[in-house]
């Protein structure tokens, strides 16, 4: 147990350091503090890229396609810029800035970096290609370090300093003046820089040589994927809620999501098998209920039955608290192999039916806290609510020994403290 | 009128305990405000609070809290407690560590 104790402080330390890490922090507070906008753009690609004939006929009778198209446009085709303006407000929280200018500027250095293309008459225009999430590792950059100068002219003091008696909005105004000067000065000298190298430009050279990598090897990677969901899992075991790792790997979870929304919303083939929708359905959505349902069935103790009870509908919702401290999980080998397994098991068997066209892969919405089934049908296909209720089957199979097991050893304890009070 | 406020990772599973706190509150006529944050929350809305319990999943990150807040007592709710949502165990608590804070003030 001592040994145990000393594992558990050093993951202690270990968690509290990344959760504090304020750079970290601001980059997944950023992002999260975006997510109406993230969800109502998920829904919108999902009603606009529906695979029914029938039904599209429909959208593009009424004109409905261009007003959804219109709205995918709006929120996920932005997110790059969202989430920009999202980190540096976080970011600037953490660093004292208090001028909501600081997120503003962000976004003119996210879009005075982003190419421009032209008309052959001439006229200039923008691509979402940038704004989008294929921006967003860039963004993060922009978002950090804009603020970052904003903080230091504001805190060296060079500021225009207004006479006294000037009203104070007046004067808060131009407390932004010479970082937005800097900032827009910044961005020139960067812009000039890139259309130097071969890539032309910030954006294409960030996505080809940090962004791709980073997907392939975090998120496009089954085994990453594999063994976030190992030390996730493995931290429960331990008693401390993973929010620190996945929130760590939202960005990249998310941008792959934001891939696949957008050519699900044009009817395309969707790019990509892995992504935060993926991950929420295998090791949440499905593996979450599946215990207080085994529990249900074969528990005799008070205590699980009270657990199964208690836990069964925030299981449906993504919540398995009641789970990890009611069994216990924690510390608790005969519950942790389970808990460990079933996840990992549902997304290399969700991988691999993916992967050979015989499911259908996520159209990449937001499923977070939404019940298994119902996330299957938002995913834009039957054939993965199929899949989740045979999964959830297999993980009910996997846990009802080992809930026997754990059963027997509380009633044991159980008919004790009957017969001491006896 | 104490005011307790329950924090975990999103304020989620912490939000199931505080319905349960509150209907044994109401049942035992204690006077008192029950709500769940999210722990990133925690100076915004819980620096004036008589307590504060997290859910076990995050008492590694209790001297964050601690820091944030540094005036109000700071508790983990018990695990056998939350895994059940034992919500008069849960008060219990909370009045406990109520009762020893004005003790040693």
């Amino acid at each position: 147990m001592a040994k145990g104790i000393d594992i558990i402080n050093k993951i202690s330390q270990w968690g509290t350091r990344i959760s504090k890490n304020t750079i970290l922090h601001s980059i997944s507070s950023g992002i999260m503090s975006m997510f109406p906008i993230i969800i109502t753009g998920s829904f919108a690609s999902l009603l606009s890229g529906l695979p029914i004939p029938e039904y599209q006929a429909f959208l593009a009778s009424c004109g409905l396609n261009a007003a959804l198209t219109a709205v995918v446009n709006a929120t996920t085709n932005m997110l790059g810029v969202y989430f920009t303006y999202g980190i540096a407000r976080a970011f600037g929280k953490e660093l004292g800035v208090k001028a909501p200018t600081a997120g503003v500027l962000a976004i003119v250095a996210y879009i005075a970096l982003t190419p421009f293309g032209a008309t052959e008459e001439g006229t200039a225009y923008m691509t979402f290609t940038y704004l989008g999430t294929q921006g967003m590792i860039l963004g993060i950059f922009i978002a950090l370090l804009t603020t970052k100068l904003f903080q230091v002219i504001v805190d060296k003091n060079i500021v225009i300093k207004m006479p006294t008696g000037t009203p104070d909005y007046v004067s808060s105004s131009f407390v932004s003046l010479i970082p937005g000067f800097a900032i827009a000065i910044c961005a020139l000298i960067v812009r000039l820089l890139f259309s130097l190298t071969p890539w032309g430009d910030a954006f294409s050279c960030f996505y080809a040589i940090i962004q791709m990598p980073l997907q392939g090897l975090i998120g496009g990677n089954i085994v990453s994927v594999i063994i976030v969901s190992l030390l996730s899992s493995l931290l429960w075991v331990f008693g401390i809620h993973p929010g620190f790792l996945t929130g760590t790997i939202a960005p990249i979870f998310f941008a792959l999501d934001g891939a696949n929304q957008a050519a699900y919303a044009l009817g395309q083939q969707v790019p990509n098998i892995l992504g935060m929708n993926f991950d929420y359905i295998a090791t949440i959505a499905i593996a979450y209920p599946a215990v207080p349902i085994a529990i249900l069935l074969v528990a005799r103790s008070a205590q699980l039955r009270t657990v199964g009870k208690v836990g069964l509908v925030p299981g449906f919702f993504g919540i398995n608290e009641p789970i990890v401290f009611g069994i216990p999980v924690i510390f608790n080998p005969v519950a942790a192999i389970p808990f460990v397994v079933t996840p990992v098991l549902n997304v290399i068997v969700m991988y691999a039916l993916m992967s050979s066209g015989i499911v259908a892969r996520c159209a990449g919405i937001t499923p977070f806290n939404i019940p298994m089934v119902i996330t299957g049908f938002l995913s834009g296909s039957w054939t993965i609510a199929a899949t989740e209720i045979v999964l959830l089957i297999i993980n009910i199979l996997i846990w009802i020994p080992f809930v026997k097991v754990i059963d027997n050893g509380h009633m044991a304890e159980e008919q004790a403290a009957a017969q001491q009070a006896a | 009128m104490k005011k307790i406020i329950l924090l975990c990772n999103s304020g989620m599973s912490t939000s199931l305990m505080v319905e349960k706190m509150r209907s044994t509150a109401q049942a035992d006529n204690y006077e008192c405000t029950i709500a769940a944050y999210s722990l990133d929350k925690a100076a915004e809305v819980a620096s004036d609070a008589d307590c504060i319990l997290l859910g076990p999943q995050i008492q590694f990150q209790a001297d964050q809290v601690r820091e944030a807040c540094p005036d109000a007592p700071v508790a983990i709710i018990d695990m056998v407690a939350y895994g059940t949502m034992n919500g008069a165990a849960a008060l219990d608590q909370a009045r406990k560590v109520i009762e020893e804070h004005e003790e040693a003030r």
